[in-house]
């Protein structure tokens, strides 16, 4: 989109505007930081975290920061978001703590983890108060909580497994059929994606369609081919892991 | 009566498919693809799109047009390459161009090729290197983030300014109210890579 803008811009006389084609990805790869805006902070759905010492956070947080002092993080990974999409968000006044600590959680498999480097001064920058009192610290006993906001076709986890239980509602399982061998859902179908188009004769239009797969990706597309097809269809946008005794973990 | 109707779902898709080799409108602007001489074989066909989704495991892609129609293909083995080192090379939002047949109604990838990016007359790319240099000594700088207000605010250059192509492009020419605070500046657009 960069292109088009500057190609607007020399429309409209701008002298040799620039276009940094390689972007964000490039920015992030050469060791760089991005720097999220204070709203986002503030009222965005995502976990912020403070990696201080409790005595240090309790004279001073950005509000709604969860605390998990950097020396207790590696052991702080159970009080973690169960959905490994959300997005985290990170700062200390130590920057290296900040690095660390990203580095680690991206480790367990956290796909959005941003380092928020100057959050402090930022936050006071912005006109914005620190909260004094008690921190709020995460631990086993009292996780972290975060809600994915679903987003168009997906299906909550909640609302999912309990359509498992219905008879209005068909489960396609969009995996292969070696992957489904291992283990699936109670009365989910397998119909795996590259089949998907070729089998539709095999879906009741008359029953309420849910898609899912390993991690989410299939699912999507398969929800766009039912989608198109006309069946009434969802997906599940999450990560699951089925046994053969038909137990099942999503998260 | 019911596979009647599936019929005409199935016909319908495929008619919709020669509809979209024929004028595709590609979903930014800016950009070209090369290797456009090729001549395929008479019953190859042409798409070019966003993906939306891929999937190693089911070879499969979901590409997006402009007008957020979509469309399903699947790749092999035998599908060629431009561009790109392995299927595993084609991400999500990235621009692509694609020779394709349709088989019993699926779309099979003949090749994939990445799209690449062709500035406007008057632009100039710069790399992160000089960036970084500029942003350290020029004062008349001014940097642009072009992408979505949403996006941006997950995460930007320090001390970019949101001006979202969408909101620029919808306004016409009272776009260039919002760039006129910057007329004596040096800009620099970026997003969120050559898509």
């Amino acid at each position: 989109m960069s292109p088009k803008s500057a190609g607007l811009a020399v429309k409209w006389g701008h002298k040799n505007p620039r276009v940094y084609v390689d972007g964000i990805p490039a920015w992030k790869k050469s060791g760089r930081h991005v720097l999220p805006s204070i709203e986002h902070i503030e009222k965005g759905n995502i976990v912020l975290i403070d990696l201080r010492d409790v005595k240090k956070v309790e004279s001073g947080y950005i509000p709604r920061a969860y605390t998990v002092p950097m020396a207790d993080l590696e052991d702080a990974e159970d009080a973690f978001p169960k959905s490994l999409g959300a997005p985290i968000y990170l700062y200390s006044d130590n920057d290296a703590d900040t690095k660390a600590a990203t580095d680690m959680i991206k480790e367990w498999g956290y796909k959005k983890v941003t380092g928020v480097y100057g959050a402090l001064a930022s936050w006071e920058a912005a006109g914005k108060s620190l909260q004094k009192g008690p921190a709020l610290i995460a631990t086993d006993d009292n996780p972290i909580n975060w809600q994915k906001k679903l987003g168009p076709g997906e299906i909550s986890i909640g609302d999912f497994t309990k359509s498992l239980k219905s008879d209005l509602i068909y489960v396609v399982d969009a995996r292969t059929p070696g992957e489904y061998a291992t283990g699936h859902f109670p009365g989910s179908v397998s119909i795996p994606l590259e089949e998907m188009k070729t089998r539709l004769n095999e879906i009741p239009k008359d029953k309420f369609i849910v898609v899912h797969c390993k991690t989410g990706g299939r699912g999507e597309i398969g929800y766009r081919i039912l989608k198109e097809e006309g069946y009434a269809v969802k997906f599940l946008n999450a990560e699951c892991e089925c046994a053969q005794t038909g137990e099942y973990e999503i998260w | 009566m019911k596979k009647v109707v599936l019929k005409a779902g199935l016909s319908t898709l495929l008619a919709m498919n020669l509809f979209f080799a024929g004028d595709i409108i590609l979903p930014v602007q800016g950009i070209s693809f090369a290797a456009e001489a090729q001549k395929a074989p008479a019953e190859t066909q042409v798409i070019k799109g966003k993906i939306t989704n891929i999937s190693q495991k089911a070879k499969t892609i979901a590409l997006e047009n402009k007008d957020n129609s979509f469309f399903i293909l699947k790749f092999s083995d035998d599908t060629i390459l431009k561009g790109a080192e392995s299927a595993t090379d084609f991400d999500v939002d990235e621009a692509i161009s694609v020779h394709y047949t349709t088989v019993n109604g699926e779309n099979l990838a003949i090749s994939l090729e990445k799209a690449i990016v062709k500035l406007p007359d008057g632009v100039t790319e710069i790399k992160t290197d000089e960036l970084v240099k500029q942003i350290e000594t020029n004062k008349n700088l001014v940097i642009i983030d072009a992408r979505p207000p949403i996006v941006y605010a997950e995460g930007h250059l320090a001390g970019a300014v949101s001006i979202p192509l969408s909101k620029l492009a919808k306004m016409g020419d009272d776009g260039a109210q919002l760039l006129d605070k910057y007329k004596d500046k040096q800009l620099v657009f970026y997003c969120g890579g050559p898509t």
